[in-house]
């Protein structure tokens, strides 16, 4: 089914628009919950609730990229899991946010406020300065929520190489991200 | 900013870089990884087994040049004339009165035709030990010249492993003894001799002091013959003929006798021990041969051992094969666990 077409029907408010992005990109979200949260069945509430949120979020929002932007929702959905239940160790995710860790230089300044989009621009900006498989790599890790395994497989690495390679992204993020002013 | 926001942030970048993370990138002609190291690996190994295989084509599995006991050269022991065995003066009889007579006139004779004897009788023997490369060649070289210089093999044992490169051939060989000389510088040349041992035994006196045994006895036989003749009792005949027949019997001993001397003489026992080796031992003694030669058994060992090696591992195929279907097994279920805990 066509983005547009699915887009139309969210607009009408037709619930055939939701099972429409439910078939066509649940395996996709699925995946990236999966990743994540390791877990069966929380990741699958993740999905449903990505669902709900987009049903909600759609009329006025008409989004350019559709898919982009349910991975995104079940993304940040996801996320919230992990902050606030303790009980998703198991996921990849846990130990995808102790490596972002090494990307913060530790300061905390109370006052500043956090744009996610701002930050997230400065990261495009960066990111587009990468050569192409370190991007591919970063995203598919961060993004994706992939093992270091899978993102290696994914784009026809050897392992060790995806590793040291994230890690000297990481760290020119972190340059990166105290050039631009973002994190302190 | 902590890090679940920046894991927020980082959701946020541009859709079109998503996007492009998400086409699986296409890594035109490799189809496996490049490891330097197992490329190196790879290639040593293939030269290894390459130059093994080219390396001795002939030589099998000999061990690293299979040293002959000596360098030592030839050693020539001429023995003098070596004194014979004492005959038992094996006279005829003591008691026969007639015989007396006999013997007396006999004996004179024999010392007359001693001193008419001035060829030497020598028994000519000799020991060579040799080794070759060219097994083969050079046994069929050596058999080659025997048959030149008239002469015969006396016996030969052989034996030895052409897998391992050990052959060896032990031979005696009755060469004319006018040849002997001849055939033994002919078979240094066939060969690299690495032991000679020559020995001579001058049988003259006995040879001579059979003769005149002989001569002596043959006149005896011929008196006894004349007195059979005349003899007139039957008595005496028959005691004529007893002597007579223990007569003929010491003839045909020392006859007998000087028929092996003779065998001895005319032709001589030469006895080779022919061995294959891998390398020849050396022959000079220079520093800078030594040298070379160390640097050839050393390749020659270093190819040996590869060969053994790879023959060694070929021959536990079945172990090997049995290893490495455990391994792929096991590899297989790990991955299914693997892929099954990340489901």
């Amino acid at each position: 089914m066509d983005d547009n077409a699915i887009l139309d029907l969210y607009f009408a408010r037709d619930e055939r628009g939701l099972t429409g992005a439910a078939a066509k990109y649940g395996g996709y979200c699925s995946a990236i919950a999966m990743n994540l949260l390791g877990k069966v069945q929380d990741a699958e509430e993740c999905v449903n609730d990505t669902w709900l949120g987009s049903w909600r979020a759609i009329p006025p929002t008409r989004p350019l990229n559709l898919r982009v932007y349910l991975g995104r929702l079940c993304r940040n959905l996801a996320l919230n899991r992990l902050r606030y239940s303790s009980a998703q160790k198991r996921g990849g995710g846990t130990a995808l946010l102790e490596e972002l860790e090494e990307c913060l230089s530790g300061g905390q300044t109370p006052d500043q406020a956090f744009d996610a989009k701002e930050t997230g621009a400065a990261i495009s900006r960066f990111l587009e300065g990468c050569d192409p498989t370190a991007r591919t790599l970063f995203l598919r890790r961060y993004w994706y929520g992939e093992s270091v395994a899978d993102a290696a497989r994914f784009c026809g690495v050897p392992v060790g190489t995806a590793k040291s390679t994230l890690s000297r992204t990481r760290t020119k993020l972190k340059e990166a991200l105290e050039k631009e002013g973002v994190c302190v | 900013m902590n890090k679940e926001q920046l894991f927020e942030a980082i959701g946020e970048v541009d859709d079109s870089l998503v996007e492009q993370a998400a086409v699986k990138q296409r890594r035109k002609g490799r189809i496996f990884h490049f490891r330097p190291a197992a490329w190196v690996a790879a290639a040593a190994c293939c030269l290894v087994v390459g130059t093994a295989i080219l390396g001795l084509p002939k030589k099998g599995m000999g061990a690293a040049g299979a040293d002959t006991a000596s360098n030592a050269t030839a050693s020539s022991a001429q023995e003098a004339g070596g004194a014979g065995p004492e005959y038992a003066m094996d006279m005829v009889t003591e008691d026969a009165a007639p015989g007396a007579a006999v013997m007396g006139e006999s004996a004179q004779n024999s010392t007359a035709k001693l001193a008419e004897v001035t060829t030497q009788k020598v028994i000519y023997t000799a020991e060579l030990e040799m080794e070759s490369t060219e097994y083969e060649e050079t046994l069929a070289q050596l058999l080659a010249k025997v048959e030149e210089m008239g002469g015969y093999q006396e016996s030969s044992t052989q034996g030895g492993s052409l897998e391992y490169g050990t052959r060896w051939y032990n031979a005696s060989f009755r060469i004319p003894s006018d040849r002997y000389e001849e055939f033994l510088s002919s078979a240094q040349g066939v060969g690299n001799v690495t032991w000679l041992s020559q020995d001579s035994q001058d049988v003259t006196l006995e040879y001579v002091d059979l003769e005149a045994r002989i001569s002596s006895l043959e006149t005896q036989r011929q008196r006894l013959d004349e007195l059979a003749a005349q003899a007139e009792t039957v008595e005496d005949l028959i005691y004529i003929q007893g002597q007579l027949s223990s007569l003929e019997y010491q003839l045909e001993s020392y006859g007998s006798q000087m028929r092996v001397l003779e065998n001895q003489v005319s032709m001589s026992t030469v006895t080779v021990r022919l061995s294959e080796v891998a390398t020849i031992t050396p022959v000079t003694n220079s520093f800078a041969s030594r040298v070379s030669d160390a640097f050839t058994r050393g390749w020659t060992g270093f190819l040996d051992g590869i060969q053994g090696l790879i023959l060694g591992i070929i021959s536990v195929w079945p172990v090997l094969l049995l290893a490495a279907v455990l391994v792929v097994v096991i590899i297989t279920i790990r991955k299914k666990r693997i892929s099954k805990n990340n489901k």
